[in-house]
């Protein structure tokens, strides 16, 4: 499932790009996202709790950054993670391009792709789809105010 | 499925209290309709489940004297096709619950279980919206009461709050001389849910002119919607095809349905134009 947002950061392109890669203080971010720990380099370990309609989800997982070009504003992420009590996975590439608009205005653009599997797929995707589009809204919303602290 | 712990409290307060000390590992049934099936199917998977059955007085129907009638949520959706007050005092509930699933189903859902289940396809929802019900919703706290408008929150997700429990229902009946139906389309099998549905109020005066309306429907979006513009476009206006036409019309920037086997959205979108018409129409000529 493929989905595009786009967010305005009330930051500087450089604080922005800063905090983006920051992945400890930006996944939690990420409505239901804790427990951040890294695990080696470029990788770390994380949980999730989320809602999709009448079922309750504990996502465990990592996030990997997968590349970083600051020259093009551009940082690449993928993220696996899996419920075992439900009996599904997830596999997300994530891109994220950030674009200047002004000195304290930064323009977001998040692009994901993401593959559901198990149980999670059964859920249907018209539902998934606002799910991932509202949790991502929220994403850029407390990005923002993250930025702005 | 899952192991998991039956308890049959006696009474509120010891629901109340597994409630505290099973926290989100507890799940509260009534008549399990919908907890049994999600549980087969491993989308629920509670360590506990709370069984209300033996707790005593959540099964009545009885006129609270000013004309509502209050309902146990223990009632099953049967008891509200067949009950003689509901029958007498509020028609197009007896009506709505009829139209519920098949009567097997009937005999083992309940009004309260149905309603914190949350799901937007179901029947009852819209009805009692239209009628201007509310739910007590009962903790170790108290008691709070909240319209039925605003039980609903986003898809199967509802305001009942981590150690509550729906205990009753008061509904009003529609005012005297207005009429009031509740369709459902089902394009496929009678005991479906529906692709749309809408429960239409209409209380005109003699000269055709509408004093009130109340349109909502189900199946249009992740909550029961409350179509407020469609309204708007009715009320103390003369009852007239083209205004209905023009009022049903408004519907569709109001439902936000999902697609589904049931139909596309936008397909949803169109019904909802037509079966609002209808409701309206009917509506109108049963208060007459």
């Amino acid at each position: 499932m493929k989905l595009e947002n786009r967010c305005l950061v009330p930051a500087s392109v450089d604080k922005t790009w800063a905090l983006l890669l920051d992945i400890p203080q930006v996944a939690p971010c990420i409505p239901g996202v804790q427990d951040v720990i890294s695990d080696g380099e470029n990788r770390f370990k994380a949980v999730m709790q989320v809602r999709i309609g009448p079922v309750r989800l504990n996502f465990s997982g990592t996030i990997s950054v997968v590349e970083q070009d600051k020259e093009k504003g551009e940082a690449r992420f993928h993220i696996e993670a899996a419920d075992r009590r439900v009996g599904g996975s997830i596999r997300a590439d994530l891109t994220m391009q950030i674009t200047s608009i002004s000195p304290e205005e930064t323009e977001m653009l998040i692009v994901s792709d993401t593959v559901f599997m198990g149980k999670i797929g059964e859920l249907g995707q018209p539902i998934i789809r606002r799910k991932a589009n509202s949790t991502l809204q929220d994403f850029a919303r407390n990005l923002a105010k993250q930025a702005q602290s | 499925m899952i192991d998991f712990e039956f308890h049959s409290p006696t009474s509120l307060d010891e629901a109340f209290g597994l409630l505290d000390q099973y926290g989100d590992d507890a799940r509260v049934m009534s008549g399990g309709t919908a907890l049994v099936l999600m549980m087969k199917q491993r989308l629920a998977q509670p360590g506990h489940v709370i069984g209300l059955r033996r707790i005593p007085g959540l099964a009545s129907v009885a006129s609270d004297g000013n004309g509502a009638v209050r309902v146990g949520a223990l009632c099953t959706q049967r008891q509200m096709e067949t009950d003689p007050l509901i029958r007498q005092s509020l028609p197009l509930v007896a009506d709505t619950y009829r139209k519920v699933a098949t009567p097997r189903i009937r005999n083992m859902s309940t009004v309260g279980g149905g309603l914190v289940h949350g799901d937007p396809n179901q029947d009852p929802p819209p009805s009692l919206i239209a009628l201007g019900a509310s739910v007590v919703l009962s903790s170790k706290g108290g008691e709070r009461i909240v319209p039925v408008e605003d039980l609903f929150i986003d898809y199967f997700e509802t305001d009942v709050q981590p150690g509550e429990i729906l205990t009753s229902v008061l509904i009003p009946q529609a005012p005297a001389g207005s009429g009031a139906v509740y369709l459902k389309f089902l394009p496929r099998t009678a005991d479906d849910y529906a692709t749309v549905s809408v429960a239409a109020i209409v209380d005109a005066d003699e000269s055709n002119n509408c004093r009130d309306v109340r349109i909502v429907l189900g199946a249009s979006g992740v909550t029961p919607i409350r179509a407020k513009a469609a309204e708007d476009l009715l009320r103390q206006r003369p009852l007239t095809e083209e205004n209905i036409r023009a009022s049903a019309a408004a519907v569709i920037g109001e439902v936000d349905p999902l697609d589904d086997f049931r139909g596309s959205a936008d397909y949803k979108r169109q019904m909802a134009e037509v079966f609002t018409r209808r409701a309206v129409t009917q509506s109108l000529a049963a208060g007459r």
